[in-house]
């Protein structure tokens, strides 16, 4: 299947999604406040639904918000839910939430979807 | 801010396509942003559309007038009588730009002669007036030469209106409109005076921002950037200055995607943030249709009666059962608001017209 690599703009994030033969790594970052959040994260849902029926051996998924509107927030649980499948098909897979040093909202609405999902969800401070 | 007064002043503005007024500490850097909400406000209508590029032109002339000229940013304080504004204030036909910024006794004895001069001079005699002082004037201390307040002049085409009001020995409050008319039809007419009672009613209720016009991306991502400019002036702590920007865009977005749509295809309503007791306090109102108030009271009362850890245990249970919406969304939103808010936010639905109802909501953060 082919990578996914959408450029962010002022309110929306960049999505990077590599596979390769044995590791795939999707990775999210910058500003995500779009309105239609379904429109934006649509072409990373339909990736995402395409890899999970045939996943790499291990796979990395690594977020690094600045702004996270609502709508967002339930796109990227909708698919870390849809992700776990990877982890109950007993294949290796690491999500590490990454949140800037002092942004204790980022870092709070991290540990609160960790606390819903069924996979482990890493919380990481990074310095500017 | 209480909503009663958030009411009736969006009931006072409701025929305007756009107010925004600024209080506080002005930097350059705002100029843009303030150009993008005028210019997609008048984007929807035809007649004012040609007077974009003057409009946009005045805008940045007066916010250079009170970016240059004002007393400098040390000596202000927050909703004191030293407070400068920008006021900008769209109708169908006409646009007028208030600004407000303090100077100095020695200052007015300079701007009066040259605002009465400005203001007797007809359209060719303001031409050569400036080419006059371009060639052959001094250059003022700020490089301006008074060429501003006759640029203003040359473009609205209408003469300055002025007012010098005494706060202390020292300083005074200079008030300068631009009036901008496509017709000389009668309409709505807002006079200086009534900017002054306006400004004057906004800094008692506290508030430094209150924009009053269509909410969507195109002009919540301006204001938004006018909102982090100026709480980073504020210099709160990381944490705050996050939550109030999160709330803000989760309290703009609602508007956006929820609001009513009234017959101009616009998603009307209004925003002010302020400060009270050392907290800020953002508040919007909007319409909603008539047939969704129940269901929203409904939810608002819910949330309401819920303490700290059952709004977060609430949350936690949307986060994993809930269905996003076609947006995209899944009724996170309002509970956001209310989880991040520090007190428990004050709400009121109530009829407005024959097909819609008010809502408005008051975060303290």
């Amino acid at each position: 299947m082919l990578n996914l690599n959408i450029a962010d703009t002022e309110d929306t994030p960049s999505i990077i999604c590599i596979k390769e033969e044995k590791n795939c790594t999707i990775s999210i970052g910058g500003n995500s406040l779009p309105e239609n959040a379904a429109e934006f994260y649509l072409p990373l849902n339909q990736w995402v639904n395409e890899y999970v029926a045939n996943p790499c051996s291990s796979t990395l998924i690594s977020f690094k918000f600045k702004y996270l509107n609502s709508s967002s927030t339930r796109q990227i649980v909708d698919m870390l839910i849809a992700l776990e499948q990877i982890h109950f098909k007993g294949f290796a897979l690491g999500v590490f939430w990454h949140y800037i040093k002092d942004d204790e909202l980022i870092k709070s609405r991290g540990e609160e979807i960790a606390s819903v999902l069924e996979i482990p969800l890493e919380i990481r401070e990074y310095e500017s | 801010m209480n909503l009663i007064t958030l009411k009736e002043i969006y009931q006072s503005l409701f025929h305007d396509r756009l107010t925004f007024i600024l209080q506080g500490s002005f930097s350059d850097a705002m100029t843009e942003n303030i150009i993008e909400l005028s210019e997609y406000s008048i984007s929807g209508n035809e007649d004012l559309k040609k007077m974009r590029k003057k409009i946009s032109f005045l805008i940045a002339e007066s916010f250079q007038n009170i970016v240059r000229h004002g007393l400098p940013s040390e000596d202000f304080v927050a909703n004191s009588q030293k407070a400068g504004m920008f006021l900008t204030k769209s109708m169908s036909d006409r646009n007028y730009i208030t600004t407000a910024n303090t100077i100095t006794p020695e200052q007015i004895i300079q701007l009066k002669p040259m605002l009465d001069r400005i203001n007797e001079l007809d359209p060719g005699e303001l031409k050569d007036l400036y080419h006059n002082i371009l060639s052959h004037g001094t250059l003022s201390q700020k490089g301006g030469a008074g060429l501003g307040l006759i640029e203003m002049a040359r473009k609205s085409g209408k003469k300055l209106e002025y007012d010098f009001v005494p706060i202390d020995k020292e300083h005074s409050l200079f008030y300068l409109m631009i009036t901008m008319l496509i017709n000389d039809l009668p309409g709505h007419t807002f006079t200086l005076q009534m900017a002054e009672g306006f400004h004057k009613r906004v800094n008692s209720g506290n508030v430094f921002i209150l924009y009053k016009g269509d909410f969507s991306k195109d002009s919540i991502l301006p204001i938004l950037n006018l909102a982090e400019e100026n709480i980073a002036k504020n210099q709160e702590m990381p944490v705050t200055r996050k939550k109030v920007l999160t709330i803000l865009i989760e309290l703009l977005q609602n508007i956006s995607l929820h609001g009513y749509a009234r017959n101009n295809g616009t998603k009307d309503g209004i925003l002010t943030m302020g400060a009270e007791n050392g907290k800020y306090v953002i508040c919007t109102g909007n319409l909603i249709e008539k047939n969704k108030a129940d269901d929203l009271n409904q939810l608002l009362k819910k949330y309401s009666a819920l303490d700290r850890n059952e709004i977060n245990t609430t949350y936690k249970l949307l986060l994993r059962t809930g269905k996003a919406s076609a947006m995209g969304g899944g009724g996170l939103g309002l509970i956001e608001i209310i989880k991040e808010s520090t007190i428990k936010p004050e709400f009121s639905i109530e009829p407005f017209d024959e097909n819609s109802f008010l809502f408005l909501l008051k975060s303290t953060v």
